[in-house]
C-alpha cells in the first residue's frame, strides 16, 4: 500500500473516522494502522521492526533503570550521610557509582547499537554478499521496508537514553508505535523520541483548521510527487536507460529535471506524511526547507533531508570531533601548527567520518562513496577556502551583497547537487564517469530547442505541464522563503478563495497525475535507501 | 455546533467537486462516437441503451456482424424492427452481456443472431471490452461483466506467484472500469472540440450497422480459405500459395509474423454459448447462429473462415441444439469478391452488406414467427438512412454507364463536375457515350482525338459548361453557392485534370474522365472518382474516405 494509492486514501480516511472516536486508545489505534499499512508490504517485514524496536526498548529500559537505581543509591547516601560535601570517601562512592552505572550503561548501548546496526547491514549487503558467494538465486534477502529511518530512530533512541537525553520508554507498544508510526516508516523524517512519543501517546482533539492544513498539504504533497515527479521521471529514466545513445545536451536537461524530480518526489512524500499526521494533530519535522534556495553546500545541508543532517550531527559528527581521541589529536597539532589549523583539521576529519557513513546510509554501493566523499569534500573546502573566496571576492570587486551574487551562488549550489546526482542515480560510478564524459564532449545546444527532448517519452504536452507545475513550486518556494508559510496566507483568504484553490490542487492531480492502470504507486525514490 | 458545522462545510466541498468530477469523466473518456469505419461503437452502444422500441431480432457478434447487416434494410425490406450489437472482436462474454441486458430491460426479441467469429477469440483483450464498459450503464450486468473480464485477464496475465501483484493490478482495472477518469484523465494532451461537445445520438439512424462504401478486393484468394490443404513458401517479399495447380501470393506486410489460428472453439466460449442459450430459453427466444462470409486466409487474418472452423462449429450446434447458418460455405449469397469487400475479403462493404442482409432478412421471416409492425422510431430515421443508402450506391458503383446513370437518377439534388486528363476517348464505347449523353452533356464524345481535354459542370441536370478541345482548358465559375475552377489538359507533357471548389482541389487528377459530385443540400463533396476510359477494361474507382465520413457527419446532425 503506496502513499499514491487509492486504497491508502481510503485507509487514511477510516483510520482519521476512528482515530477520533475513540480517544482513550487513540494511540493503540495508530499502532494497529501503522500495522496493517506495515504488513500490506509483506508480512515477513514484521519480525525485524518488533526485533529491532525490542532491543531498543530492552536497552533503553535496562539503561534508564540503572541510572534510576544509581540515582536511588546517590540519594540514600546523600539523606544519610549530612557532611557529604566534606567526606571524602562519601564522594569516592558516589563516584564509583557513576562510573560503573556508567560504564554498565556503555555495555549495553554498545551491544544495542551493534545489533541495530547488524541488522541495517543485513539489509544493506545482505544481497551484495549472496550475489558475492552466488548464491543469490537460491536463497532471498528479506528487505525490511524503511529499515534505515526506524534503525536510525532507535539507535538515536538508545544513545539519547545513554546520554539521559531521553527518559527511557516503559512500554514496549509505545516505542513499538514510535519505529513504525505508518506516515514516516516509508521515507522518514528520522525522529527523536522523545519528539514524538509524547504526541503519539497524547489524546488527541479533532480540529477543523488541522483537517484543513492537513488536507492541504497533503494535496500539495501529491502535486508534488504525481504531477511533477512521476512525470519528469518518465524522461529522465528513458534518457538514463539509453545514456549511451544522448547527446550531452539531453542528459544535463535529464540531469537538471532528476534533480527537481527528486526533490519533488522525497518532499512530496514528506508533505503527504506531514499532512496527514497534521489532520490527526501530531507535528512532524520539517524535511526539507527550500534546499534549492541554498547558497552553498552545507546550507543545502541543514534544507535537505533535514532530519538525517541533524541525526548525523548529533550521533556522529559531535560524538567524533569531541571524542577524547580527537581532542588528543587536536591539541597535539595545536600545539605544532596552531589553533586554526587544530581546529580546521578536527572539523574536516569529523566531515569526512560523517559524509562517508552518509553515502553509506544510502547503500553499499562505490558510487555512494564517492558521492559521500564529494560532499565531504566540497564542504570541507568552503569551510577551508572561505578566507580566499572573500579574498577574490575583495580583488574582483564583486558586492557579495548584491541580488545576482546571489542569485550566482544558488545555481552554483543547485548545479553542485545536481553533479551529485550524476554520481549516485546510475547503476554504477563507471556510468557517471560516461554521463559526464559526454555533457562536456557531445553537449550539441540546438538539440534544447529542435524538439528532440520530446521524442523521449515526454511530449510536448507533457514538457509544458511539468515546467508549469514547477513554476508554480518555485514561486510557493519563493514566498515561503521571503514572506512565511502559504497556507497561512490561504487561510487568512475568504472560503471562496481557500476552496478555488484546494478544487484546483485536487483537479490538478486528477487530471495530470500520472496514476491509473500501469502505474507502480509504490515506488518512492528514497524508500529504496 | 461547531462540529457540525464542520461537517456541512466538508460535505459541501464534496457535492460541488462530484460534478465537477463528472463533467471532467465525460470529457475525457472517449466516446467512440466518430462515424469512422468502427469507431462509432458508442454511438451505436448508446443508442441501444436508449432504445424504447421493442425489437424483434438482436444481432450480436464482431466487426463482421457489425458491417454486414444492416437493420434499417431490414425494416425497409420487411418491416421487422431489429439491432445491431456487433462490436470489433466482441468476445462471447460480452456478447451474453447485451443480451442479458436486452432482456433485463424488458425488451423480448424473439430471434437473437450471433456471428460465430466470437467463439473461436481466446485472447482478452482490453478494447474489446472497453468500447462496451465505457459506455454502458453501471448495474449488475456490467458488474458482471467486469467481473469476467477480470477474471479472464487473471487466467491468462498472472501466475501464482505473482498474486499480490495480479490482486493490485486487477484492483485498480475495477476501479479504471467503474471509474472511467481513474483510467482516461491522461487523455487530455489528445483532447479536441469533440470531447468538449457531447456528441447527441438525436439522428443516429444505422441501429448498429457500420457500413463502408469503399472496395478494396485485392489480395483475394477463394481458394485460400481451405487452409489445411494449402503449400506455402516464401521468398523475400511474398508468401505463395499453390493450390490445385494454381499459384497465388500475398505480400508479406500483409501477413502476420505469428498466426494465431485456431480451429477449435475454446470451452470458455462453449460454457457461455450454453449460458445464452439458457437465457434465451428461459426468455421464450430463439437463438440462431451464423457465419458472415469472410474471405482471407488464416495465414494473414486469425479471424477468416475455413471448412475446419465451420465443421466444429456444426458438431457444436448439433449438440447444444442451436441452428446454425453458415453464409459462406453452405449459401450462395452472390457476393463478388472483387466489388463486395472495402478491405480485401476481411469485412463486407455496403454492397456485400446488402446482399447478407437481404439474405438474413428473408431467413428470418421465413424461420421464426416475426411480425411486420411499423416502428414510429424506425420510420423516423428510414429517410435519413435512405440519403445514406443512395450516396453509398452512387459510391459503390465502379460500372461506368451505370455510374453515370445513378447520377443522372439524383441530378437534380446534385452539382457534378467532370476534367479529363491525358486521354478519355481511346476506350469510350458506345454505352459510355449513350449514358454521358443520357445526362445531358452534349459533345461529340464519339469523334474526340487523342489527348482531347474535356471539362463540364451540371448543376441540378441543366449544363452550365462543357467543352472537348486539342488545348488546355481553364474554366471559372460560381456554380450556386461555390466558386469554381475546372482545368483539363490531355498534352502529355502537362496533362493534369483539377477541379477546385472554393480552393479546395477535389480531382483524383488520374488519367481518363475525373469526376466530383456535391451534394447541393448538405453543401459536400460526396464522391470524388476517376474512370479510366483510356483502358479498355475501365472500372469507376473512388477515393472517398473523407467525404463518406463528412457526409455520415452532417446525416447524425453534425457540423454543417
Amino acid at each position: 500500500m503506496g502513499f499514491t494509492s487509492l486504497v491508502f486514501i481510503a485507509f487514511l480516511m477510516i483510520v482519521v473516522l476512528i482515530y477520533f472516536q475513540f480517544k482513550k486508545n487513540q494511540w493503540i489505534i495508530l499502532l494497529i494502522a501503522s500495522l496493517i499499512f506495515y504488513l500490506t508490504w509483506g508480512v515477513e517485514k514484521l519480525p525485524f521492526i518488533f526485533l529491532s524496536s525490542f532491543v531498543a526498548w530492552t536497552a533503553g529500559r535496562i539503561i534508564g533503570q540503572k541510572y534510576e537505581e544509581n540515582d536511588r543509591l546517590i540519594a540514600d547516601l546523600r539523606n544519610g550521610n549530612e557532611e557529604y560535601v566534606t567526606d571524602g570517601d562519601y564522594k569516592q562512592k558516589i563516584s564509583k557509582a557513576k562510573k560503573k552505572s556508567r560504564s554498565y550503561a556503555r555495555t549495553i548501548t554498545i551491544i544495542a547499537v551493534i545489533v541495530l546496526c547488524m541488522l541495517l547491514i543485513y539489509a544493506k549487503v545482505g544481497e551484495l554478499f549472496l550475489e558475492f558467494m552466488s548464491l543469490d538465486s537460491k536463497v532471498n534477502i528479506i528487505v525490511p521496508l524503511g529499515i534505515s529511518y526506524y534503525i536510525f530512530s532507535l539507535i538515536g533512541y538508545v544513545l539519547d537514553c545513554y546520554w539521559r537525553k531521553e527518559e527511557y520508554e516503559k512500554n514496549f507498544f509505545k516505542l513499538l508505535l514510535f519505529a513504525i508510526y505508518f506516515p514516516k516508516i516509508i521515507q522518514g523524517p528520522i525522529l527523536k523520541c522523545r519528539n514524538l512519543i509524547g504526541q503519539l501517546t497524547d489524546v488527541h482533539e479533532y480540529k477543523y483548521k488541522n483537517l484543513c492544513y492537513g488536507v492541504q498539504l497533503m494535496l500539495w504533497g501529491y502535486v508534488k510527487k504525481l504531477v511533477i515527479a512521476d512525470r519528469l521521471a518518465i524522461f529522465v529514466d528513458t534518457v538514463y536507460a539509453d545514456y549511451i545513445h544522448k547527446s550531452g545536451s539531453v542528459l544535463l536537461v535529464a540531469s537538471v529535471l532528476g534533480a527537481i524530480r527528486l526533490y519533488c518526489d522525497f518532499s512530496g512524500c514528506m508533505d503527504i506524511a506531514c499532512g496527514f499526521s497534521e489532520i490527526i494533530d501530531i507535528k512532524l519535522e520539517r524535511n526539507f526547507n527550500h534546499p534549492f534556495f541554498s547558497e552553498s553546500a552545507s546550507e543545502f545541508w541543514r534544507r535537505w533531508h533535514i532530519t538525517l543532517g541533524v541525526w548525523f550531527r548529533d550521533y556522529i559528527y559531535m560524538p567524533v570531533s569531541t571524542a577524547p581521541r580527537m581532542m588528543k589529536l587536536i591539541g597535539r597539532i595545536k600545539k605544532r601548527s596552531g589553533m586554526s589549523v587544530a581546529k580546521n583539521i578536527g572539523t574536516i576529519i569529523a566531515l569526512y567520518v560523517v559524509w562517508f557513513l552518509t553515502g553509506l546510509w544510502h547503500g553499499i554501493k562505490v558510487s555512494f562513496i564517492v558521492w559521500g566523499i564529494y560532499w565531504g569534500s566540497i564542504i570541507a573546502a568552503s569551510v577551508l577556502l572561505l578566507p580566499v573566496y572573500k579574498r577574490i571576492a575583495g580583488k574582483l570587486k564583486i558586492n557579495t551583497d548584491s541580488h545576482e551574487w546571489h542569485l550566482f551562488r544558488k545555481i552554483r549550489t543547485f548545479f553542485v547537487f545536481v553533479i551529485s546526482m550524476i554520481i549516485m542515480i546510475p547503476e554504477n560510478i563507471k556510468v557517471s564517469l560516461s554521463i559526464f564524459k559526454r555533457i562536456i564532449i557531445k553537449f550539441y545546444p540546438w538539440e534544447l530547442v529542435d524538439g528532440t527532448l520530446f521524442d523521449m517519452g515526454l511530449n510536448r504536452p507533457n514538457f509544458i505541464v511539468a515546467i508549469v507545475f514547477t513554476i508554480v513550486l518555485y514561486l510557493v518556494s519563493r514566498y515561503e522563503e521571503r514572506y512565511g508559510m502559504v497556507r497561512d496566507y490561504i487561510a487568512s483568504r475568504q472560503i471562496i478563495a481557500r476552496w478555488l484553490i484546494l478544487y484546483a490542487l485536487l483537479f490538478s492531480i486528477v487530471i495530470f497525475g500520472i496514476y491509473g492502470p500501469g502505474y507502480d504507486p509504490s515506488s518512492f525514490i528514497y524508500m529504496n535507501f | 455546533m461547531e462540529y457540525k458545522k464542520d461537517w456541512i462545510k466538508i460535505l459541501l466541498f464534496c457535492f460541488i467537486a462530484v460534478p465537477l468530477v463528472k463533467m471532467s469523466t465525460i470529457v475525457l473518456t472517449p466516446n467512440n462516437n466518430l462515424p469512422l469505419n468502427h469507431n462509432n461503437v458508442g454511438l451505436s452502444i448508446n443508442e441501444f441503451e436508449n432504445l424504447n422500441s421493442d425489437i424483434e431480432v438482436l444481432f450480436a457478434g464482431t466487426s463482421h456482424m457489425e458491417s454486414a447487416v444492416s437493420p434499417m434494410q431490414i425494416y425497409q425490406d420487411e418491416g421487422i424492427p431489429t439491432y445491431n450489437i456487433a462490436t470489433p472482436l466482441q468476445s462471447m462474454i460480452v456478447t451474453r452481456y447485451f443480451i442479458s441486458e436486452c432482456f433485463d430491460r424488458g425488451m423480448h426479441p424473439k430471434v437473437i443472431v450471433i456471428d460465430v467469429g466470437s467463439l473461436f477469440l481466446r485472447d482478452v483483450r482490453e478494447a474489446q471490452f472497453r468500447y462496451v464498459a465505457d459506455t454502458v450503464k453501471l448495474d449488475k450486468n456490467k458488474l458482471t461483466l467486469i467481473y469476467e473480464y477480470e477474471k479472464a485477464i487473471k487466467d491468462e496475465r498472472y501466475d501464482a506467484a505473482d498474486i499480490s501483484e495480479s490482486g493490485s493490478r486487477i484492483f485498480r482495472e475495477y476501479i479504471g472500469f467503474l471509474f472511467p477518469l481513474y483510467k482516461y484523465h491522461s487523455r487530455w494532451d489528445s483532447l479536441n472540440m469533440d470531447d468538449f461537445s457531447k456528441q447527441h445520438n438525436r439522428y443516429y439512424f444505422m441501429q448498429g450497422f457500420v457500413g463502408e462504401a469503399s472496395m478494396d478486393g485485392t489480395q483475394i484468394n477463394t481458394d485460400l480459405i481451405k487452409w489445411e490443404e494449402q503449400v506455402i513458401e516464401e521468398n523475400q517479399s511474398r508468401y505463395k500459395y499453390f493450390y490445385n495447380g494454381k499459384e497465388f501470393s500475398l505480400e508479406k506486410a500483409k501477413i502476420q509474423t505469428e498466426p494465431s489460428y485456431y480451429f477449435d472453439i475454446d470451452t470458455r466460449n462453449i460454457e457461455c454459448l450454453k449460458e445464452i442459450k439458457e437465457i434465451c430459453e428461459r426468455n421464450n427466444c430463439n437463438l440462431l447462429l451464423v457465419k458472415i462470409p469472410v474471405m482471407a486466409s488464416p495465414k494473414s487474418y486469425d479471424s477468416s473462415w475455413t471448412m475446419a472452423r465451420s465443421t466444429n462449429v456444426k458438431m457444436v450446434s448439433n449438440e447444444l441444439d442451436i441452428p446454425f447458418v453458415d453464409m459462406l460455405f453452405d449459401v450462395d449469397l452472390g457476393l463478388d469478391w472483387n466489388h463486395d469487400t472495402f478491405d480485401g475479403g476481411y469485412h463486407l462493404n455496403f454492397a456485400g452488406a446488402e446482399k447478407a442482409t437481404k439474405f438474413l432478412g428473408k431467413y428470418l421471416v421465413e424461420n421464426y414467427d416475426l411480425v411486420t409492425k411499423r416502428n414510429s422510431e424506425y420510420d423516423a430515421k428510414l429517410e435519413l438512412y435512405d440519403k445514406y443508402a443512395k450516396i453509398a450506391g452512387i459510391e459503390m458503383t465502379y460500372d461506368f454507364p451505370e455510374y453515370l446513370h445513378k447520377l443522372n437518377e439524383y441530378s437534380n439534388e446534385l452539382e457534378i463536375y467532370m476534367s479529363a486528363r491525358d486521354d478519355m476517348s481511346t476506350s469510350l464505347t458506345d454505352e459510355d457515350i449513350t449514358a454521358l449523353k443520357d445526362i445531358g452533356l452534349e459533345s461529340d464524345f464519339g469523334n474526340m482525338e487523342l489527348w482531347d481535354s474535356f471539362i463540364a459542370i451540371l448543376d441540378k441536370g441543366n449544363v452550365i459548361c462543357e467543352g472537348v478541345s486539342n488545348r488546355r482548358q481553364t474554366y471559372k465559375a460560381r456554380v450556386g453557392y461555390n466558386d469554381v475552377e475546372l482545368k483539363s489538359s490531355g498534352d502529355t507533357d502537362v496533362s493534369l485534370s483539377s477541379i477546385l471548389i472554393n480552393g479546395r482541389e477535389y480531382s483524383m487528377d488520374l488519367r481518363g474522365i475525373n469526376i466530383v459530385v456535391y451534394d447541393k443540400e448538405s453543401g459536400l463533396v460526396i464522391d470524388r472518382a476517376v474512370c479510366d476510359t483510356w483502358s479498355e477494361e475501365h472500372e469507376v474507382k473512388h477515393d472517398i474516405e473523407d467525404e463518406f465520413n463528412e457526409y455520415e457527419e452532417y446525416l447524425l446532425g453534425r457540423g454543417h
